[in-house]
């Protein structure tokens, strides 16, 4: 049992240092992004619908596994890290860092912006980033959202999704956690085309990129950890849960939230069923 | 072909009669089933619906919606934020909030899904009573979280067949605003709450996913759910 969770450690670990190689990177991309596309035509092994969105999860049992082996690191070492940062670092300080980590994230939301035809969307990442950079020293302040342009999250999962690309099979990776064959394509596919990563990893500052990486996964893992600690408290099966709500959100940043595209699953009118009075 | 046509040839009147009566229904509920898979196919075309259904719905009603929200978010940060209130008192003030304002039963039957016509009638009452109870548990336990949030009634419109969706966001002393939409249902001439969607995440859908997951983990059998529930 436990030589299979340092198995997965260990290739989580391998998984890290691609960093250094672009060719295996490459090649990552390359094959995870067949496997997102290839997955569009595999049978549904266990398929559910979640506000109109078909959850397809034919390695429950192996995600699962995964699952319980992130609860297990959470608890024991990123749930502390969160909170101890929680603690010593003020609401007001994370809410700047929070600010200068999107603002980092510029160059990658404009790019999925243009990807996805969205030119308007490129058009407000690129206003945004000058006022907070300039005006906002570094992005410290966002005071673009104080004049109404606000920060819409994109990435490459949302664009593959855009161009009509299925999630494919649910995936519970280790550490990152929920996603899908897609949106971890995506993931692989963002830090690589991210141009500060290039321009990091071209002038020798590749443990800076790692430290940005940490603290956007530390930023990341503060704005959750409320949300899954009530989440796990108000359900039985946590992982179901969990694959539910993953599913949701990631439907909702592919439509931009956008208050009028915005469909959820009808409710039927119990008064139809002929036992509903029964029960009052 | 022919070999059909033989086949009526030798067919006494009735069975004719029976086939000619089967094959008109299946022509007359072809439609309404090409209606039901256009309508569950995706997100386009309950968006259009719902632009429609914008029409039919009266900016009087919207506006209406709005206020309700606005008075329901107000009795919830008043028993909050009343220190003067124990624990006792502020959960026989949320029982009250959802009793008056929220379609628990409604809540209750779509979180079952599936399961509810499967269910014997005694045990779709003792799961609705225990679904409310859990609820409640699950809300009291975090009370103490309120830390002075606030809620900002953004815009409100018409959602799907009979209801109206009011947009808020409820606003902490610092950091980022979270976008929270009210799933608000007609009730013999009174709103009720019938959902929350948090950040697009539906609280009745993921719930109803955690229920049915554990229905179906569990052989499809009700009592396990019920089981769990209960404590047991």
């Amino acid at each position: 049992m436990f030589t299979n969770k340092a198995k997965v450690m260990t290739s989580f670990l391998t998984t890290t240092n691609i960093y250094s190689s672009l060719k295996n990177m490459t090649a990552m991309c390359i094959t995870l992004f067949a496997l997102a596309a290839c997955s569009t035509t595999q049978p549904n092994v266990s398929t559910m619908h979640s506000n109109g969105v078909e959850i397809n999860d034919p390695y429950e049992d192996m995600n699962r596994k995964v699952f319980e082996f992130n609860k297990g690191v959470d608890a024991a070492f990123i749930n502390p890290i969160v909170r101890g940062y929680q603690y010593t670092v003020p609401d007001t300080a994370r809410d700047k860092v929070d600010n200068v980590l999107r603002n980092l994230n510029s160059p990658t939301v404009f790019i999925n912006q243009l990807l996805q035809g969205d030119i308007e969307g490129a058009g407000t990442v690129l206003v945004r980033a000058t006022i907070n950079t300039i005006l906002g020293i570094g992005g410290i302040f966002d005071l673009a959202a104080y004049e109404g342009i606000e920060y819409e999250q994109e990435d490459f999962g949302q664009t593959l999704g855009v161009w009509g690309i299925d999630h494919g099979p649910y995936l519970v990776v280790p550490i990152i956690g929920p996603s899908s064959a897609r949106d971890y394509a995506g993931f692989f596919i963002d830090s690589y085309i991210d141009p500060i990563r290039w321009y990091m990893f071209n002038t020798d500052r590749e443990a800076g990129y790692l430290g940005l990486t940490g603290a956007k996964y530390i930023s990341l893992r503060s704005s959750l950890i409320d949300v899954l600690e009530s989440l796990e408290n108000s359900s039985i099966d946590y992982y179901a849960a969990t694959r539910s709500a993953y599913y949701q959100r990631r439907a909702a940043l592919l439509i931009d939230q956008d208050p009028e595209t915005a469909g959820y699953e009808e409710i039927p009118d119990y008064d139809d069923f002929e036992d509903y009075d029964h029960y009052k | 072909m022919t070999i059909t046509n033989k086949k009526t040839k030798n067919m006494s009147y009735k069975a004719r009669l029976f086939l000619l009566a089967t094959a008109t229904t299946c022509l007359f509920s072809l439609p309404h089933a090409q209606a039901a898979s256009i309508k569950a196919s995706g997100l386009n075309t309950q968006s259009a619906s719902a632009s429609i259904m914008q029409i039919a719905v009266e900016a009087h009603d919207l506006e209406k919606a709005q206020k309700f929200v606005n008075n329901v978010a107000a009795e919830g940060i008043g028993f909050l934020s009343d220190s003067t209130l124990t624990q006792d008192q502020r959960i026989t003030e949320f029982k009250k909030l959802l009793q008056n304002s929220f379609d628990m039963k409604t809540i209750g039957i779509f979180t079952l899904g599936k399961y509810w016509r499967q269910a014997t009638p005694e045990q779709k009452k003792e799961y609705l009573s225990l679904f409310e109870k859990m609820i409640i548990d699950v809300y009291a336990s975090r009370f103490g979280e309120y830390s002075g949030e606030e809620l900002v009634v953004t815009n409100a419109r018409a959602e799907g067949k009979r209801d109206i969706l009011v947009n808020s966001e409820v606003q902490a002393q610092n950091g980022q605003a979270i976008k929270v939409d009210w799933r608000l249902r007609d009730r013999k001439g009174s709103f009720k709450v019938i959902d929350i969607i948090v950040e697009g995440v539906s609280m009745s859908v993921t719930q109803r996913s955690d229920f049915s997951s554990v229905i179906q983990r569990g052989g499809g059998d009700i009592e396990v759910l019920l089981k769990h529930l209960r404590g047991e």
